[in-house]
């Protein structure tokens, strides 16, 4: 753990220095920002849903964003040899790995959370009466779920190409899955962005709390599955 | 009983011991296949403690991948390797993180880093109580002339202070078996050559460089890899005696002409 937690802070020392710490961090609240400006006709059935639908929107930005910064950064790091350095010294792979998800978990969760209070003003301020916290909370949590899920897919994507190729992969395909995830309606099934498309469809959900926790938990199912096969992938790649 | 420079004074000062043969590397049939190219094909090779052994290859990358493979970075799909007594990298600081070090073509540190942090992160990994850790830091930044330097960003000093700081980095542990991958290949020939002059009796070190005569008078040994085999592995005083030039020219020619066995390699060392 005490290994672990040095990576870790090495990884975010890098994200900082890099300016990728403030993308990482800022995209998400400058959305959450942003969801007051949006237009009255524009901003949904319920004060709660639409917020929640235009911070679903910005969120998709921003952890798609992320996804292709954590893909890049890992290709980036094993092409200049720091993960070899590491590893020359019987540092598992594993730990390096995950010290960059850590790293941008960390990152995201704080982004994700710091915009959903602007959000949240943005909702209050245009309700009648004081909404339920809950749902929405609920629906944010599963939300930073789905986030980890594409961090995960990054860093997984990193280890396979160079830097440009492995952004733009992980870009491209963190924002279609979460795109797919708004606009498509929600169903019974949870689904690792069932966090994203809760968040989208506030107002549309029966059981928000059961769908998020349902969500969250495929979603860390899923990152964890994709941790694992990230770890195979980094164990049997040259460095 | 593997006998590595770790093993204590005594036991070496044993004639029995030494009869032993005492190997730092030992490589058994290494196989490794890139994009359908053999680099590495069924690769037999023992490497005595306190060698100082040249790898040049032909392909260039076969050396190369051999060094990485040692080390830990690449993986063989045949064959096994023990390095310093232990047979693959562990995770355990006091085994294979002090006692091997490896060096490549990158010098793989974060440039914002200072050469200090940098060691201190060497050493920490390695698990040093803190005041070895400070000995350490200080005895190794003398060494390597890098005072002026320690508390300033490693990107200050452009690359070659990184391959430097890479340098001392790997022997802070002071490890019992050196990789050098084309290492320091921005530092200048000079001072290049005083930081290569490893010191230690017992440290045995391969050095894979595209130009072996920039090694001269750093190696004892020069090994030739043909097609991932290994066809020759012989004291430099070799190519001495058959007029030949530590170059890959030389190292190549001598491979037509002798092909020195890695026991007599071993003994012929010591």
């Amino acid at each position: 753990m005490k290994r672990l937690w040095t990576l870790t802070r090495m990884a975010l020392h890098e994200l900082w220095i890099s300016f990728r710490l403030i993308a990482v961090i800022g995209l998400p609240v400058l959305g959450g920002m942003l969801v007051i400006a949006v237009p009255s006709d524009l901003a949904g059935v319920t004060a709660v849903g639409g917020a929640g639908f235009w911070y679903a929107v910005a969120a998709c930005a921003a952890i798609s964003i992320a996804s292709g910064l954590a893909a890049g950064t890992m290709a980036h790091e094993r092409r200049r040899g720091t993960v070899a350095w590491m590893a020359v010294r019987a540092v598992p792979r594993s730990a390096v790995l995950f010290s960059w998800f850590v790293a941008f978990g960390m990152l995201l969760t704080v982004g994700i959370a710091l915009g959903s209070i602007g959000a949240w003003l943005a909702a209050t301020s245009r309700a009648e009466a004081p909404p339920d916290v809950v749902p929405f909370t609920a629906a944010i949590g599963a939300t930073v779920c789905a986030a980890f899920v594409c961090v995960a897919a990054g860093l997984l994507i990193g280890i396979f190409l160079r830097t440009v190729p492995a952004t733009a992969l992980a870009l491209v395909l963190g924002a279609a899955l979460l795109a797919v995830a708004i606009v498509t309606p929600l169903r019974g099934l949870p689904s690792p962005t069932g966090g994203i498309s809760l968040l989208a469809h506030l107002d549309a959900a029966a059981r928000p709390i059961g769908y998020a926790l349902q969500s969250a938990g495929v979603a860390l199912a899923a990152a964890a599955v994709l941790l694992v096969v990230a770890r195979l992938a980094l164990e049997r790649s040259d460095l | 009983m593997t006998l590595t420079s770790s093993t204590p004074d005594a036991l070496w000062a044993s004639k029995s011991v030494r009869l032993l043969r005492p190997a730092a590397i030992v490589c058994e049939g290494i196989t490794r296949t890139v994009r359908g190219q053999h680099l590495l094909d069924d690769l037999a090779m023992v490497v005595g403690v306190g060698a100082r052994l040249l790898v040049v290859s032909r392909p260039a990358e076969s050396a190369s991948m051999l060094l990485q493979v040692l080390a830990g970075l690449s993986h063989a799909s045949a064959g096994t390797v023990r390095l310093a007594g232990v047979a693959r990298a562990d995770d355990s600081p006091a085994g294979w993180a002090r006692r091997v070090g490896y060096v490549g073509p990158e010098a793989g540190i974060y440039p914002w880093m200072t050469p200090r942090e940098v060691l201190d992160l060497a050493a920490r990994i390695a698990d040093y109580e803190p005041a070895e850790r400070q000995r350490r830091i200080d005895v190794i930044a003398e060494h390597y002339r890098l005072g002026v330097q320690l508390d300033e960003p490693v990107q200050r000093g452009g690359v070659a202070l990184a391959e430097r700081v890479a340098l001392a980095a790997a022997m802070l542990t002071d490890p019992e078996v050196v990789l050098l991958n084309e290492p320091l290949r921005s530092v200048d020939p000079e001072e290049r050559a005083r930081l290569l002059a490893i010191p230690g009796r017992r440290r045995t070190i391969l050095i894979n460089s595209h130009f072996p005569a920039s090694e001269a008078g750093l190696v004892n040994q020069v090994a030739f890899l043909r097609d991932g085999r290994l066809a020759v592995h012989a004291p430099v005083r070799e190519l001495d005696a058959r007029g030949l030039t530590l170059s890959q020219r030389g190292i190549e020619a001598l491979a037509g002409v002798v092909m020195v066995a890695p026991e007599q390699v071993t003994t012929a060392n010591r």
